[in-house]
């Protein structure tokens, strides 16, 4: 699959309620050793947005004025992580997961590197 | 080099980054798309996409502010080349280092 | 000498944002109709681009990356094609306009018509960018460009009443038949060519052309502290000169020839003969920043070779870019059109560029993945964001101005 259809799929919990886009896909690199005798980059989750998409200033790593963040984040909503493990499905332009939205984990909470 | 661990984001930190080849710092183009395999176990990148060009993953040699690839089997600068056999070859000069 | 040479590349970027061939004409045209009440324009404008610069400078120092690389990166490649069409039409007017700025002094030296001179004039540009190094043409066109310092000499030598240029300066509002809407007209075109979106595109890729590194962050700062402040003050002289001599007399300011008189009147022949150069220098290097800069965002957004670096034909689109541009430049200017009125088009586009351009700047020179621990401070962001709120004030208001004022007449 390519990332650039994959962006702005609609993501709905187990309940038909939407929670939110696809913002991002978040990598971990200790994925099978390549040829390049490096680790692949593995898909870990995906990272979901309440609003709208935007890309502009690294919404995870909360990068740039205090102000421009604000901002963008009211403009974003909340922004979660999804775990691959709990994505169920991926069809016609929407992830379905069987988490409750208000299970997620705020992606905040996530390790930077 | 491993960077067991490290975490990317797709979007952020690979997609529109400059390409550059590994051997010789050439610029080949944009990382224009990403490819992700979510069939296999575990779900991987696969390729990067450069226009049409697909690179693959076991290519990438680092990610940084730009990502550096070898650039073997690839086609990435054929325009390039065009542009150089037809255009700038016929002037003379093109060749030379500038003084 | 060495350290006059090394800050080259700031003060050539610095005369295509206040003293190429629209700001020539602008600057003496503002002086004849305001005196000094625009003054603090040209000040606000260079502590905007010394910002800007200065962040452009050290991303490119600390990463590798010049400007366009990061408005693709951060803006995505839809956003990313808008800033560059935008930003690339405010260019290539420009390059027009630099092109029969060239051949309009070379007219004024030998009185040919300069449209005879305009092809010989795209020929030399396409010559310098085809065969001469990077850093000579910096020096050589930088360093004679600094003659234009005969107008800060020539207002001494005019023995103006100082006590009322300060007033002028000190009294920042139209008067007599000026309204308000021209006034604000031309703070906003003085504005927005302080802060021309191609001084950041050249500036940070003539970084790479240097290959600056980590141990160059004090030349990139030394470059722009001492480039755009002494481009300001030739833009400031230039006023000033027109201010003493034009503001009296009630004389409209429109062409090249009037921007030069008051250095001809303070020093008769010589004078004119070195401010001709000085015109030739600064607008043959603008000549060379634009069209260089038309090659580096093309080049930059699509990730193309680029560079003066490398051999052309290992550069090769980045090098038809150039001469196609070139190219339009002259096909333009044989059409008998003003190169002085095709810089106020260019504000129409500016308007876009101008925002879209410094966001993604001041937004990676606070990123730790591209400056590790050389982040913007606070001080820095705060004023950063100001600019970036003047910007888009400066960019909502231009166009309706422009329509209002009948481009400021």
């Amino acid at each position: 699959m390519r990332l650039n259809d994959l962006l702005g799929w609609r993501v709905i919990d187990g309940a038909g309620t939407t929670i939110g886009g696809v913002a991002d896909v978040r990598l971990v690199q200790d994925g099978p050793v390549l040829a390049s005798m490096q680790s692949a980059l593995r898909v870990d989750g995906l990272i979901v947005v309440e609003h709208h998409t935007t890309r502009l200033f690294g919404y995870e790593r909360h990068v740039g004025p205090a102000l421009l963040r604000w901002l963008v984040h009211r403009r974003l909503g909340e922004v979660w992580y999804l775990p691959w493990n709990e994505v169920d499905d991926l069809t016609d332009g929407t992830v379905t997961t069987g988490t409750h939205r208000a299970d997620l984990k705020r992606h905040e909470e996530m390790a930077r590197y | 080099m491993t960077m067991a661990g490290r975490v990317l984001h797709a979007q952020l930190h690979l997609l529109d980054r400059q390409l550059i080849d590994q051997a010789d710092g050439h610029l080949l183009g944009k990382v224009d798309d990403v490819e992700l395999d979510l069939d296999s176990d575990p779900p991987v990148v696969s390729a990067l996409f450069s226009g049409r060009e697909r690179i693959p993953a076991q290519q990438i040699a680092e990610i940084d502010t730009a990502v550096k690839v070898v650039n073997q089997g690839l086609d990435l600068e054929h325009h390039d080349d065009w542009t150089e056999r037809h255009i700038i070859d016929k002037i003379p000069g093109a060749g030379d280092a500038t003084e | 000498m060495k350290k006059v040479l090394g800050v080259a590349l700031g003060i050539l970027t610095a005369i295509g944002g206040f003293v190429d061939i629209g700001d020539l004409v602008t600057n003496a045209l503002v002086g004849a109709r305001f005196g000094m009440r625009m003054a603090w324009v040209v000040v606000v404008g260079v502590i905007g681009i010394c910002l800007y610069a200065e962040m452009s400078g050290r991303v490119v120092a600390l990463s590798g990356r010049p400007v366009f690389d990061l408005i693709r990166e951060r803006l995505g490649r839809r956003t990313g094609l808008v800033t560059l069409v935008a930003s690339f039409l405010v260019t290539l007017l420009t390059l027009i306009a630099e092109i029969g700025g060239v051949a309009l002094a070379f007219e004024l030296a030998s009185g040919v018509n300069y449209l005879l001179w305009m092809p010989l004039v795209a020929l030399a540009v396409w010559l310098v960018i085809w065969r001469v190094k990077f850093s000579r043409l910096e020096q050589v066109f930088g360093l004679l460009g600094l003659l234009l310092i005969v107008f800060a000499v020539a207002l001494f030598k005019l023995g103006p009443d100082w006590g009322q240029l300060v007033h002028q300066a000190t009294n920042p509002h139209p008067v007599g038949h000026e309204s308000w809407a021209t006034y604000t007209y031309y703070a906003i075109a003085l504005f927005g060519a302080a802060m021309t979106p191609y001084e950041v595109f050249f500036f940070s890729s003539g970084g790479v052309e240097e290959k600056w590194s980590r141990d160059d962050l004090v030349t990139a700062r030394t470059n722009v502290f001492v480039g755009f402040p002494l481009g300001g003050l030739l833009s400031l002289a230039i006023a000033g000169c027109a201010a003493v001599l034009f503001l009296p007399a009630g004389i409209q300011v429109g062409t090249l020839g009037q921007v030069t008189l008051p250095v001809a009147v303070a020093f008769g022949k010589i004078g004119l003969a070195i401010v001709l150069i000085g015109v030739f220098a600064a607008t043959f290097g603008a000549a060379l920043e634009t069209v260089l800069s038309c090659g580096y965002t093309i080049a930059q957004y699509r990730g193309w070779q680029w560079g003066k670096f490398v051999r052309p034909r290992e550069a090769s689109r980045f090098h038809v870019i150039m001469i196609v541009c070139l190219a339009i430049a002259v096909l333009t200017l044989l059409t008998a059109v003003d190169p002085v009125k095709v810089t106020e088009y260019s504000v129409v586009f500016a308007a876009m560029a101008l925002p879209l351009t410094y966001l993604p700047i001041l937004i990676v020179a606070n990123d730790p993945d591209y400056v590790g621990r050389h982040t913007n401070g606070r001080v820095l962001n705060f004023f950063g964001l100001i600019y970036l709120g003047l910007l888009v004030v400066a960019s909502v208001a231009a166009i309706p101005l422009m329509i209002l004022t009948r481009a400021g007449q």
